[in-house]
């Protein structure tokens, strides 16, 4: 009963506090609504002017003078289209400080510099000929609540105010922007200040001249925003300087011109975060379709700690003439550092040729996060000529599905890429290149992971197979310390691991001082002992394994210490090997390195092939590393004594 | 919830007192002589040199220069009239209006039939100092 009563007499207080007496002074398409309590005298001079509250009318621009009973909140604008007209109505408590315009249905409000408090505009109705145009010096509110906008002559929306813009997607509400073409402006809906996006309702942006939507500074996304859903644009989907924050809501970006987002550095070198992107939480959604496009792009770092992101990119590669490099697409592409962690999901996928997952220019880190990448793309070639293609690596741009400039880090998370196209590696560093933890699975065309410096393996589960090159390729060193490796490469002359160990170019080796691996290859780089480290026993055996045949590993006990079941059987490799003996061609003949801390130097352990394994046994894609899954043994390849840096069984191939 | 009534009608009786509307929109000629209208149906137009006001269903024309400002007020004002001296409310200052004041001060007519017109000066009597002050507005204009 006491509830009852409270909630009776608060409602009837609710609807008391909300009705006031207002005086409206009306002037075209421009009213003015003045609160009773507020105005005080309002003198008129004998020249005909009238003052209300410090706004100035001329008496022969108004159309009439009203009291009504409905309240108008101070410090608002409000504005409605109806088809050819709008009406705005400004509180009156700002009067004096505003300048409206209306022509039609295209209106423009001036705020003056002596604002200096936010102003709210609420927009709403529907046009096929509006706009709304705004400019001050002091942060506001903008409400989109159920506004339908198409200008043909420029810009939908066009804020040129530059401080803090709150864009407010009303709940509930669908609301429709759209420009015209031709025209030289910058988007369909312009922001000179810095946006924030709040509010549950729908955004559809269209930009037909250029830009969906364009901010001359940074944009936020908060946690309560609903869905931005780009259309088709000329330009970009959102092209955004300083950066770009995303924590939630949801952006749909189709049918444009060039790329999906792409954030740009300001000239100030004060502006925070600048060039950057980070993704919080939220969903992405976006393809491409134009030459060298990019899904995601920043000038800076990009920081992925959540969401769900999918990027499909499906433009070719092209020649830029004014850089003198080829460019292709990518789903996201950073000229900085891209880190993605947390409990991000992403799936990318780029099909056109040079096409990549991921491109960093500098390091990419995953800490975390479900990664999946797939490119399918051929690679992009400059010229018709074999002089022209063969001339500089510029002129040339592979497929991949992770590529870092300065290094690639692997800490924790899932990456699994899969590449089809011819030269795209899975994963390639211009630097070095570390694996510590997390699940890694490559399936690619070319080599699986490839780095320029030292490759290291520290940890975390690695899966690796290559259909015409190496499995994992250093172009220096290549260290395993640790991790549960099961490495394919390609037939002849391919191996399963691979380090330049041509002493005339920088040469590098294999070191294995941990882990748990299996590496198959027509041939491979045979592991090297470093000076001061305690290495770890390696067995390479030589023979004829075909997809389906398995192999395990016992000690003298008959105990197991691994087994593996071949996936494939190797295909004929891309390339010809430079010098060395050359291993078995594509078929049967594998050459298959073999290590694990079980593996006891001094002590015997024979190979077995043949064998017959529990294949529901503990495995990691088919590497059965836990000594439980040997059914039958098979046939013995030989038996030796384990020793490092190793030792070989059988007549085993490769490099030396 | 004795309590509970008590304070709730406190709250009511606040707020309905911060919502109360005013009563009169004011045509103000000076500091309590004017023309007041009903606040809750009252609409202005200009016309020419003319406020025109309508207001519960009656239209006025007020002159522009015989008015000083508006203003939102519970108080109806003295004179009932824009123009200070319009004892009949006619829209003018005229003989009329001085023969009307001789008549309500020898007692043949009372100043509650003009509301509050009458009341040309400023105290709270109808006398010879309003029908001088009648006469002076006739031959200065003030």
């Amino acid at each position: 009963m006491k509830k009852l009563i409270l909630l009776s007499f608060l409602s009837m207080v609710t609807l008391m506090a909300m009705a006031g007496q207002t005086l409206w002074v009306a002037t075209g398409q421009v009213r003015y609504a003045f609160d009773a309590k507020q105005v005080g005298k309002m003198p008129h001079t004998s020249d005909g002017v009238l003052t209300v509250q410090g706004k100035s009318f001329d008496i022969n621009c108004i159309d009439s003078i009203y009291v009504t009973s409905v309240a108008v909140a101070d410090n608002t604008v409000d504005v409605n289209y109806t088809g050819s007209v709008a009406t705005v109505i400004i509180a009156g408590n700002i009067a004096r400080n505003m300048t409206a315009s209306v022509n039609g249905a295209h209106v423009a409000v001036m705020q003056g510099a002596e604002v200096e408090t936010e102003i709210f505009y609420n927009l709403s109705g529907s046009t096929t000929n509006g706009s709304f145009y705004q400019d001050g010096s002091y942060k506001i509110s903008l409400k989109l609540n159920g506004l339908t906008l198409t200008n043909p002559d420029s810009a939908a929306v066009n804020i040129r105010d530059g401080k803090r813009i709150a864009i407010e997607l009303a709940d509930g509400t669908v609301n429709t922007l759209t420009d015209g073409t031709g025209g030289g402006w910058k988007g369909c809906f312009m922001v000179k200040g810095h946006s924030e996006f709040k509010g549950a309702g729908t955004l559809n942006l269209k930009g037909n001249t250029g830009h969906a939507f364009w901010g001359k500074e940074y944009v936020e996304l908060k946690k309560t925003v609903g869905t931005i859903n780009v259309s088709g644009a000329v330009g970009d989907g959102m092209n955004i300087n300083q950066y770009f924050l995303q924590k939630g809501g949801k952006v749909i970006i189709a049918n444009v011109g060039d790329d999906g987002i792409q954030v740009s550095k300001t000239d100030d070198a004060d502006d925070e975060d600048n060039g950057m992107v980070t993704i919080a939480a939220g969903a992405l959604d976006i393809t491409t379709t134009a030459t060298a496009s990019k899904g995601l792009k920043a000038e800076s770092d990009i920081n992925i700690t959540g969401g769900n992101i999918t990027i499909k990119t499906t433009g070719n590669g092209m020649w830029n003439t004014e850089k003198s490099e080829t460019q292709a697409c990518a789903a996201i592409k950073g000229d900085a550092n891209i880190t993605i962690g947390g409990d991000a999901v992403l799936s990318l996928t780029s099909t056109g040729s040079g096409g990549k997952g991921i491109s960093c220019d500098s390091v990419f880190t995953l800490n975390g996060g479900n990664v999946t990448v797939s490119t399918s793309g051929a690679q992009y070639t400059y010229g018709t000529s074999i002089w022209q293609q063969n001339t500089t690596s510029n002129k040339r741009s592979s497929a991949k599905g992770v590529k870092g400039d300065t290094g690639v880090v692997i800490n924790d998370g899932t990456l699994k890429i899969t590449t089809t196209g011819s030269g795209a590696e899975g994963i390639e560093s211009k630097n070095t290149l570390d694996i510590n933890g997390g699940t890694v699975e490559v399936d690619a065309y070319d080599d699986g992971i490839n780095s320029t410096r030292d490759m290291t393996i520290n940890g975390g589960n690695v899966y690796v197979n290559s259909t015409a090159n190496d499995g994992l390729d250093s172009n220096h060193n290549l260290f395993i310390k640790g991790g549960l490796l099961m490495v394919y490469g390609s037939g002849a002359p391919e191996c399963g691991l691979d380090a330049i160990d041509d002493e005339s170019r920088d040469p590098g080796y294999v070191y294995v001082t941990g882990g748990t691996l299996v590496a198959v290859g027509s041939g491979t780089s045979y592991p090297h002992s470093l000076s001061g480290t305690t290495m770890q026993p390696v067995y390479v055996y030589g023979g004829s394994l075909s997809q389906g045949a398995s192999l395990a590993i016992n000690d003298s006990n008959g105990s197991n210490v691994l087994a593996f079941t071949m996936t494939k059987t190797l295909q004929q490799g891309g390339r010809m090997a430079p010098g060395g003996p050359g291993g078995p061609g594509g078929g049967s003949g594998v050459t298959v390195v073999i290590s694990s801390p079980k593996i006891v130097s001094g002590q015997t352990y024979t190979i077995y092939t043949g064998s017959t394994l529990n294949a529901s046994a503990t495995n990691w894609h088919s590497l059965y590393h836990d000594g439980t899954a040997v059914k039958t043994n098979g046939t013995s390849a030989g038996s030796a004594t384990a020793k490092t840096p190793y030792v070989s069984v059988g007549n085993s191939g490769g490099r030396m | 919830m004795k309590k509970y009534i008590a304070i709730l009608i406190v709250a009511l009786c606040t707020i309905a007192v911060q919502a109360q509307d005013y009563k009169y929109l004011n045509f103000v000629v000076n500091e309590g002589v004017g023309r007041s209208f009903d606040a809750s149906a009252v609409s202005v137009v200009y016309r020419g040199n003319d406020a025109i006001v309508t207001a519960s269903g009656e239209t006025t024309a007020i002159p522009l220069d015989s008015y000083s400002y508006m203003e939102f007020s519970n108080t109806l004002l003295g004179s009932g009239s824009a123009i200070r001296g319009d004892v009949n409310g006619d829209g003018r200052v005229d003989i009329v209006d001085v023969n009307i004041l001789i008549n309500i001060v020898l007692g043949n007519d009372t100043p509650d039939n003009y509301d509050g017109r009458a009341l040309v000066t400023d105290d709270d009597k109808v006398d010879i100092v309003d029908i001088n002050a009648v006469i002076n507005i006739l031959l200065t204009g003030h």
